[in-house]
């Protein structure tokens, strides 16, 4: 069966920065987080994916045809972009039945009614978009991406900038329209928000694929990879000396104030330390992971993809 | 029309669009003061039509709108939802000339009344009156469908179209009239002049009316030609 939405070893350079570098993937109905952070290659995945750039090398497909190229292909994308640019001195009925005519649907009247309704903006149809909060703008974007009822939704950063609320409004709605049978493709640099929508999940790193999987298996590979804990203490190369046997501990170093380890089992590790600073007679004075963001964990699945970490 | 009719509200709604009636205004000024001084020297309506409004006026006008029509949405990120449609970039380029032509004209239409009025006032004829709108509104589609065209081959097409207009068609093409060949004003005053009778021999157009149509709206199919190949191949934010 031909997939939705296919990428064959695509690159796209922009000058001598690597933005995509040979990434193969191919999407499915179901809900698809694009993971990232800032600069790691996920817009212009998406531009690529929406046809708005063209790739240095390789393919993108979707159903089959050229994206750059074909009507057809374009007609069965949906994209929600980053912007918040939208035309002024329209309504949000005006702006979304705008787009369905740009995108053939025969009568746009109903169908842009219909997206309206989809993000719960139908009462507020006949108001100027102008006067909306970044919450109803960003649904605006999202019903004029599903006007003509596509195959696969693109949404590049749909939560940035929303609040608390709008958040969970969204997700809730990225849940359904996957549900749905639509495959929707969204990108983000949170993990806590991919894991919660997302049935898959690809992880862009320096514009290069380096996992994909579901969300649960990226966190389990998460759990098993080496933690790095600064223990500042008062008696450290005799912690060292103690901790450097232990099960999991990969690595012990002595720092200026206190010794930094790299262990494969945290659990375990919290449990020895307090016992083992009595019997070294060592004060503990703080303990903290230093790794605990998504940038370490993105070193550490880049490094693990390039066959430098096991 | 949807590309169209986005593009001519979005203009229209700019401020800075209305700074363009400034220029025109000058159009205004002469025509009124021709007609207070009370003139009825047919270079008069050479001189407004051809060498003010067609050589610098219309230019300037459709110069702004053109490079605006498409560099706003490019700015404002809008693009995109031009771009992921259905319909082909060269129809999308197509159809953002129509609408910058459409708003220039729009803008243009005080100068063009008025020069409507200068046209009875000195007695020119209704032919001359015609070829008067008819050239100013070709002149300007041409330049529009050029500068939007520049606007997706240049960063600082404004400069450039601001240069061109003054250096080219304004300086080099009015005074030697071997550039004339190669001058969209002078196609333009080909139609607007031709067929005024007693224009002293520096204002008289080398080229034929036919001649002038012929070349501007060939230079417009192919300029919104061009454009349509421009965007289909270049990446968009």
């Amino acid at each position: 069966m031909t997939p939705l939405l296919e990428f064959d070893r695509v690159s796209k350079w922009f000058r001598d920065t690597v933005a995509v570098g040979d990434v193969s993937f191919a999407i499915e109905p179901g809900v698809t987080g694009l993971l990232g952070h800032n600069g790691a290659g996920k817009s212009t995945a998406i531009r690529l994916a929406t046809g708005l750039a063209g790739p240095d090398e390789g393919s993108i497909r979707v159903l089959g045809l050229d994206p750059r190229r074909s009507g057809t292909a374009r007609a069965a994308i949906g994209l929600v972009p980053d912007g918040d640019g939208l035309w002024p001195g329209l309504t949000a009925l005006g702006l979304v039945v705008s787009c369905a005519r740009l995108r053939g649907v025969s009568a746009p009247q109903e169908a842009a009614r219909r997206a309206l309704k989809t993000v719960d903006l139908l009462d507020v149809a006949d108001r100027d978009v102008k006067g909306f909060s970044q919450g109803m703008r960003q649904r605006v974007k999202i019903a004029q991406a599903l006007v003509h009822d596509p195959q696969v939704l693109i949404l590049d950063e749909p939560l940035n900038g929303l609040d608390p609320q709008q958040r969970e409004t969204t997700i809730a709605l990225l849940r359904d329209l996957g549900n749905q049978g639509i495959a929707t493709l969204f990108s983000s640099h949170v993990l806590t928000e991919v894991e919660r929508v997302a049935d898959r999940v690809l992880v862009l790193v320096n514009g290069r694929l380096v996992a994909e999987g579901s969300p649960q298996g990226l966190r389990e590979l998460m759990d098993e990879r080496p933690r790095r804990i600064q223990v500042v203490t008062t008696n450290a190369r005799a912690m060292a000396a103690g901790l450097a046997g232990l099960p999991g501990v990969v690595s012990v170093e002595v720092t200026d104030d206190g010794v930094l380890i790299e262990t494969r089992d945290a659990t375990s590790l919290a449990r020895t330390l307090p016992e083992l600073a009595v019997a070294t007679n060592a004060q503990l004075r703080s303990v903290e992971p230093t790794d605990e963001n998504l940038e370490s964990v993105y070193g550490y699945l880049t490094e693990r993809a390039r066959g430098t970490r096991r | 029309m949807t590309v169209t009719r986005l593009t001519v509200r979005a203009l229209l709604l700019r401020r800075r669009s209305l700074a363009l009636l400034l220029p025109v205004s000058s159009v205004l000024f002469f025509v009124g003061l021709a007609i207070v001084r009370g003139d009825v020297v047919p270079d008069i309506q050479a001189i407004i039509v051809g060498r003010l409004l067609v050589t610098t006026v219309a230019p300037l006008v459709a110069l702004v709108l053109a490079v605006t029509a498409i560099g706003d949405e490019r700015e404002s990120g809008t693009i995109v939802y031009l771009a992921t449609a259905r319909i082909s970039r060269l129809r999308i380029a197509a159809e953002k000339t129509l609408a910058a032509a459409i708003c220039t004209a729009i803008l243009l239409s005080p100068a063009l009344i008025a020069i409507v009025i200068l046209g009875n006032h000195l007695g020119v004829g209704t032919d001359n009156i015609l070829r008067g709108l008819a050239g100013t509104l070709l002149v300007a589609t041409v330049y529009v469908a050029v500068f939007v065209t520049v606007g997706l081959l240049l960063r600082r097409a404004l400069v450039a179209g601001i240069l061109y207009i003054l250096v080219w068609e304004g300086a080099i093409a009015t005074i030697a009239p071997s550039a004339e060949r190669f001058s969209m004003t002078a196609w333009g005053r080909a139609i607007t002049d031709s067929g005024i009778y007693g224009l002293t021999p520096d204002l008289v157009p080398t080229l034929a009316a036919t001649t002038g149509v012929i070349a501007l709206v060939v230079a417009t199919v192919l300029a919104v030609v061009l454009a349509g190949w421009r965007l289909g191949r270049m990446d968009l934010p």
